[in-house]
């Protein structure tokens, strides 16, 4: 893995028919980590501190990093049956199901299709449901905002920003295009969320936690507030001085944060 | 070669550019003035008319959240071109299929127009450009596929003439498709493409459609056309120039002095305006590479620095014809020479701040001491 001591190992595996590939390391009770709409450029420092205590299971939604786009799996719905399958596939225990913005889209998606697999969610900066009039924009437009636009919403320290985007952009532009391209596909319409998602959240009996940075610019004031009020059983963690991706602005607060949600 | 007068019908009288951030999207439209828009109407529909008496056909596109096109609906401006002319074929260029989620509407309105027109229109299909993907909010991943699968879907709406047939395919879903009324021409308006790239040129080929292509030059259009050409070869039927379109920007006037100030007030609009690079490199749109390229600031399209230079440059690279009558059909024979040839020869006759009264001389030069010297081209290829 990339500037981390981390042994990662990368399986390609059959899923449901599904050619899926999923990185794998460290040791510890089983965590599915699920990727946000940048891909897994910013999850390096998460599986950094989590593979310590923990197995990470990082599965690489089709059409992201190197992946080829799959014509049968091209919605968050599609996303969520094909992960829900891999879970059975990898063990007859539950786990609990770590989802980063887009990711965390996901997992609500699977979570509520999934009864015995996940004990329960952590979501940083959770996308996914949408609150309010047709006119309330919910979620800052990704595809909209020029580069300085998107980094003042996303990150609290622009030198994180660096890290994500300018510099991903020097190594390997051809990823980040991909990325870019497979959020699209994900994201486009409707807009990085679910309607009517909610009915199906607030029926979810396992707990839900949700991490999200206190200057987040991504989204609109009280996102988050309202995302916890969509489960029966929630929390909300604030972490200070962070945008949208808490464990890239201040990862140790994260990490505090969010060791306790999975012990 | 059958001559087209277009025109882009933009609002010339835009801000600096340093006051919105981008002409296309996000532009307020606190900068429409709506009597000046209804002053440009009836002005850029009294140029298409004189164009009409001076021999050319007409052509008509549309855009979107832009001061650059005033014509959102290509279907409504074709419809009243119809009413408004009486012998001039009216080319629609086009529909940008891949953005529009009702394909069946869009053969609707094409059979209006060519009953009102009775049978002078022809009709294209187009993929949309980037800048058009967020005002239809479009999905930009895509796009050829839909492109097609609307063209099916439509040509079997124009062609289906026993009652209603069932449409449920991978985008488009009808269970009740039957269309009135039906287009005047039989089976159906000729149908154009549109491309800027040799990868899709064989495949227009392969219907026989007419394949244009915008501004290229002489460069990318011969390749474009000896595509085309070679596609239908392999596909064992040998096309005649009708078959391939060429648009350039044209101005005449009765000095290459006048003709060359008239096509810097043309150009305005490529000078003074700009478009945010988020609306131009929409992701998906493109294969990952082009994208990648125009992320680091490159271009996608082969040629594009072509339309960077000057008037001059401009002409150099047969983007633009521009002169007094007798070195305008010069222009357009060498770029027939260099390019292999092709039947129809669009005209972008007005743009940006091209005054009125110029413009209706430009027209008038054409009918009189161009087009009519341009009558040997389009008979056959130039090589």
């Amino acid at each position: 893995m990339r500037g981390t001591d981390t042994a990662i190992s990368i399986e390609q595996m059959t899923v449901a028919g599904e050619s899926l590939k999923v990185l794998r390391g460290g040791n510890g009770p089983k965590v599915l980590v699920l990727h946000d709409e940048w891909g897994i450029a910013g999850d390096e420092i998460l599986w950094q501190l989590l593979s310590k205590e923990f197995e990470i299971i990082a599965p690489i939604a089709p059409g992201f990093e190197d992946t080829a786009a799959s014509s049968r799996t091209s919605t968050v719905r599609d996303l969520a049956l094909l992960y829900n399958a891999l879970l059975v596939q990898l063990s007859e225990d539950p786990m609990t199901v770590i989802g980063v913005s887009f990711g965390a889209w996901v997992a609500i998606e699977m979570a509520v299709m999934n009864k015995t697999k996940i004990t329960n969610l952590v979501l940083l900066g959770p996308l996914g449901l949408r609150f309010g009039s047709p006119e309330q924009r919910n979620i800052a437009d990704l595809f909209a905002l020029s580069e300085p636009q998107l980094v003042e919403s996303l990150y609290a320290n622009p030198d994180i920003a660096r890290m994500v985007t300018s510099e991903s952009l020097r190594e390997d532009v051809v990823t980040w295009a991909r990325n870019r391209e497979a959020s699209a596909v994900y994201g486009w319409e409707p807009y990085f969320h679910t309607p009517g998602l909610q009915c199906w959240t607030e029926q979810l009996t396992i707990p839900v936690a949700i991490i999200h940075g206190g200057e987040d610019r991504f989204v609109m004031d009280g996102y988050f507030e309202r995302y916890a009020e969509s489960f029966p059983i929630s929390s909300r963690i604030e972490i200070a001085r962070s945008g949208h991706f808490p464990h890239l602005d201040a990862p140790q607060q994260t990490f505090e944060a969010l060791k306790p949600l999975l012990s | 070669m059958q001559p087209w007068y277009f025109s882009e019908c933009g609002y010339e009288d835009l801000p600096d550019a340093s006051e919105y951030e981008s002409v296309r999207v996000t532009i307020p439209n606190s900068y429409c003035d709506p009597h000046v828009v209804a002053d440009l109407y009836d002005r850029y529909i009294e140029e298409w008319i004189a164009a009409e008496a001076a021999g050319f056909g007409l052509m008509a596109n549309e855009h979107h959240q832009t001061g650059v096109n005033l014509n959102p609906s290509v279907s409504i401006v074709s419809a009243l071109l119809a009413r408004a002319t009486t012998t001039a074929r009216i080319l629609v260029l086009g529909h940008q299929l891949a953005y529009r989620r009702d394909p069946i509407r869009v053969a609707e309105e094409m059979a209006v127009v060519d009953v009102l027109s009775r049978g002078r229109l022809e009709v294209g299909f187009v993929r949309g450009v980037p800048s058009d993907v967020a005002p239809a909010n479009a999905q930009p991943q895509g796009t050829l596929k839909r492109l097609w699968e609307a063209h099916d879907l439509i040509l079997r709406a124009w062609t289906s003439h026993d009652g209603p047939f069932n449409w449920e395919s991978e985008h488009y879903h009808y269970r009740q498709v039957n269309i009135w009324p039906r287009p005047f021409q039989s089976p159906h308006p000729p149908i154009w493409m549109t491309t800027s790239s040799t990868y899709n040129a064989p495949e227009i080929a392969r219907y026989r459609y007419v394949c244009a292509t915008f501004l290229s030059g002489y460069s990318l259009a011969g390749k474009v056309f000896h595509a085309y050409r070679e596609a239908a070869h392999e596909a064992g039927w040998d096309p005649a120039p009708d078959r391939l379109a060429y648009a350039g920007m044209g101005f005449v006037a009765e000095t290459d002095e006048e003709a060359r100030a008239g096509a810097e007030r043309m150009m305005w609009f490529s000078r003074n305006t700009r478009t945010a690079p988020q609306f131009s490199r929409v992701p998906g749109y493109m294969t990952t590479d082009e994208y990648a390229t125009m992320v680091q600031g490159g271009s996608r399209r082969e040629g594009q620095g072509q339309r960077d230079g000057g008037v001059q440059g401009l002409i150099d690279n047969g983007i633009l014809f521009c002169g007094a009558p007798d070195t305008v059909v010069q222009q357009v024979e060498q770029h027939y020479e260099r390019t292999g040839g092709y039947g129809h020869l669009i005209i972008l006759g007005q743009y940006g701040k091209s005054q009125h009264a110029e413009t209706m001389r430009s027209i008038e030069l054409f009918g009189k001491e161009v087009l009519p010297k341009l009558g040997g081209l389009g008979l056959q290829f130039a090589d």
